[in-house]
């Protein structure tokens, strides 16, 4: 690795120390407007404009009175004890609506009748992508840098009148950069009545952001009625075009023909499965289910519907979010609104009503969490400010251990446009089934102190319930006599693909089986995950070395129930995602 | 700590500081134009955080800083003016030295950065994983997969 010393070469310029060294006669402009008033700050601009760009702008004004910078207290996240102290913005319990045997049923009609199959292949356990790899001319993109770019729909929301997708367009290769993908495409959304086969007015609104392996897309669709009171049906189709338009841009219906080449998504939302649960909780039921062209995807069996929106993910997804409840000390008069923040001489809490941070709801699959976060601020500018330096922790609430988040910069991913959401993905080590998450969102102000406006949700993730074992039971025992029908712990099925199952097995036994070891009712160590309570594995590779960021590991169930293997997903160290099925006599 | 004392510190931080602080904001952002508006605010931290208190490893407080300036400025790069790694003015005489620089540059940020501050600054996975926020463990696979992709640049590359 001494190739890596070349860095060494990269010496400071003295331009940089002299500015540095002038730090201490004056701030940056930056900083320094945040404290003048308006007629001061029109008069640092002009003088900035004057200036010139390319200039360095030292400010000074007369009295040259420095902002008195926020204290840090950094015992906030810190310290388990310190944390219990903290108030709680909301707190926020998930949902597991019942199963519905007649859509269970329908869906696997439809299975069998496509003699398809879901494909495990994604880390996570979710089917590997609701799109079709583009294939064919494409013109002017090489198709191999196509096959580099999968997309998948993380799951949506349904609102009163809005549907929102939130899609992702990971670039698992080299050849293309992340944010070249934002130019390659554009998306066009018709909404069709299914009883009708009329197309229904709406309004598409799309805000794409960078992740740093990954485009996010949210496609925000409004329909001028409100969703499920005036129709029985509703089809959702989605196409992520090939286009130099760039993925922010909506196409029309009469420029969509002329782009071949497409991610292609539907959300059949139907009315004819509405439900009322057993509580009164005012949710209402609907089935739906995700398409693409070439095979029938399930998502939740019974996904829930709520006025206030709430998630929908495919397939891995099996618990959504019942509306955040608000906790506010009771001495307080404060209104749900406000948000707490550290005071700044760090000697009592105090609050502010110019920004405020909700939580829209999450996704979960009793593994990785999403949480989707809003930022309204009432002053102008706030948000931005708040943005600038995010502080984001999540902690187990029981044990106070830290959970990691999804990678850097990919933490957390906020829209370019109004810089109001943003998206936190979880990544824990152990299952978050039956935990509590307290999740703190954390605005410093500039030299990463704990401090500020400090924002905790806690989240609760019910266990998988008894109800959803029986369901399960239920749909192997419908199962066509004679298929292999498999479920991993994801709850994830396969049916009608004896023949990939063979081949999965095979690629099993040729690439990993030989440096398998397998450990059971062994204390967790590293390299090892415990996903369903009973089986723990550790994946090698042929050196024998491990590395726990990459594997996962899930119980196969068989149609009675047992366990008829295991299934393995894992990153190599190529950043491809492989997955592994392999079987009792594997191990 | 009186002025003139937080004065003297804060500038012999700066040069011996400074090369590190550099490095870590070119490996991390990858454009000298970036990288010199984070190093400048690394620096302007120190000076407040000096005001306030000392840290107790000025090194390795200035290396988080700058770890977690450059993190939040990719974070939001779309905010910035982007300018490609072909534009950094390249202090390197021989198409090889160039050749090699991209190379290093190829690699994902998390990956070189992880990389840099243990081979040339000389941290320990434990310091690193205390810079970054992330886990020891992490850091280590981090690190693995970084020497194996520039191994596999750098084999490619012949």
């Amino acid at each position: 690795m001494k190739k890596m010393n070349i860095v060494n070469a990269y010496t400071t310029p003295d331009e940089w120390k002299e500015r540095a060294r002038k730090i201490p006669a004056g701030r940056t402009g930056t900083a320094a407007v945040k404290s003048l008033s308006p007629i001061k700050a029109a008069a640092v601009a002009a003088i900035a404009i004057g200036i010139g760009a390319g200039g360095f702008l030292i400010l000074h004004t007369s009295n040259d009175e420095m902002i008195p910078p926020y204290e840090p207290a950094p015992t906030q996240v810190s310290d388990p004890d310190a944390r219990k102290e903290l108030t709680i913005k909301q707190k926020i319990s998930a949902y597991y609506p019942k199963s519905n045997d007649y859509a269970v049923t329908k869906l696997f009609d439809q299975y069998n009748n496509k003699n398809c199959c879901t494909k495990l292949t994604d880390m996570t356990g979710c089917p590997e992508s609701f799109s079709d790899m583009l294939k064919g001319d494409l013109g002017r993109i090489k198709a191999g840098e196509l096959n580099e770019i999968s997309a998948e729909c993380d799951g949506y929301i349904l609102s009163d009148k809005k549907i929102s997708l939130l899609i992702r367009l990971d670039n698992t290769g080299t050849s293309v950069d992340t944010k070249d993908i934002a130019r390659m495409f554009s998306t066009y959304v018709s909404v069709v009545d299914s009883q009708t086969g009329t197309q229904v007015e709406k309004q598409v609104e799309v805000t794409s952001y960078e992740g740093f392996m990954a485009q996010f897309l949210r496609v925000d669709i409004t329909l001028g009625k409100e969703l499920m009171m005036r129709f029985n049906e509703l089809t959702v189709d989605t196409h992520i075009l090939l286009t130099d338009k760039g993925l922010d841009t909506v196409i029309t219906d009469d420029e969509a023909g002329q782009y071949s080449g497409r991610y292609h998504y539907d959300i059949r939302i139907r009315q004819a499965y509405a439900d009322k649960s057993e509580k009164n909780d005012s949710y209402d039921t609907v089935s739906a289910y995700l398409s693409n062209r070439s095979a029938l995807y399930p998502i939740d069996q019974n996904a829930a519907y709520q006025l206030t929106g709430c998630y929908y993910s495919g397939g891995a997804a099996r618990y959504i979010t019942r509306t955040p409840e608000f906790h506010i000390p009771d001495d307080s008069d404060l209104t749900d609104k406000a948000v707490l923040r550290q005071a700044e001489n760090n000697s009592q809490k105090s609050y502010v009503k110019s920004v405020d941070i909700d939580c829209d709801g999450i996704i979960t699959d009793g593994v990785n969490m999403y949480a989707l976060f809003r930022e309204t601020s009432v002053s102008l500018g706030m948000v931005e400010n708040l943005n600038s330096d995010l502080i984001i922790k999540a902690y187990l609430k029981d044990t106070g251990e830290e959970i990691s988040l999804l990678g850097t910069p990919e933490t957390f991913e906020v829209s370019t446009e109004g810089l109001s959401r943003m998206i936190i993905r979880l990544r824990p080590d152990n299952i978050l089934s039956g935990r509590t998450v307290q999740l703190h969102i954390i605005s410093g102000s500039g030299d990463y102190g704990e401090q500020s406006y400090h924002y905790m949700f806690e989240i609760s993730i019910p266990e998988t319930s008894a109800a959803e074992e029986k369901s399960a039971q239920k749909i192997f025992a419908s199962a066509t006599e004679g298929t292999k029908l498999l479920s991993s712990s994801m709850g994830m099925m396969i049916t009608g693909c004896d023949a990939l199952i063979s081949q999965k097995e095979e690629e099993a036994r040729a690439a990993v089986s030989p440096a398998l070891m397998y450990i059971e009712g062994e204390e967790l160590s590293s390299g090892s995950y415990d996903l369903d309570g009973q089986y723990k594995g550790v994946v090698s590779d042929e050196a024998l070395t491990t590395d726990r960021d990459v594997c996962r590991l899930y119980r196969v169930r068989s149609a009675d129930g047992g366990t008829a293997g295991y299934y393995i997903s894992y990153n190599s160290p190529d950043n491809n995602v492989y997955s592994i099925h392999f079987f009792d006599e594997d191990i | 700590m009186g002025e003139n004392s937080i004065n003297e510190t804060f500038q012999s931080a700066i040069d011996e500081y400074s090369d590190m602080v550099t490095r870590i904001c070119i490996v991390s952002l990858g454009n000298m134009i970036d990288a010199q508006e984070a190093y400048l605010n690394c620096f302007e931290s120190l000076y407040m955080q000096l005001k306030k208190k000392p840290p107790d490893d000025t090194g390795k407080w200035l290396a988080k800083v700058a770890y977690n300036e450059c993190k939040s400025m990719l974070r939001f790069k779309l905010k910035h003016k982007f300018v490609s790694i072909d534009d950094i003015t390249m202090p390197f005489d021989t198409a090889q030295e160039s050749e090699l620089i991209q190379i290093v540059f190829s690699l994902p940020e998390k990956y070189r950065n992880v990389l840099h501050l243990y081979v040339n600054v000389g941290y320990s996975t434990r310091e690193i994983a205390e810079i970054t926020g992330q886990k020891e463990s992490t850091v280590r696979s981090q690190l693995k997969r970084a020497r194996e992709r520039l191994k596999k640049e750098l084999e490619k590359g012949g």
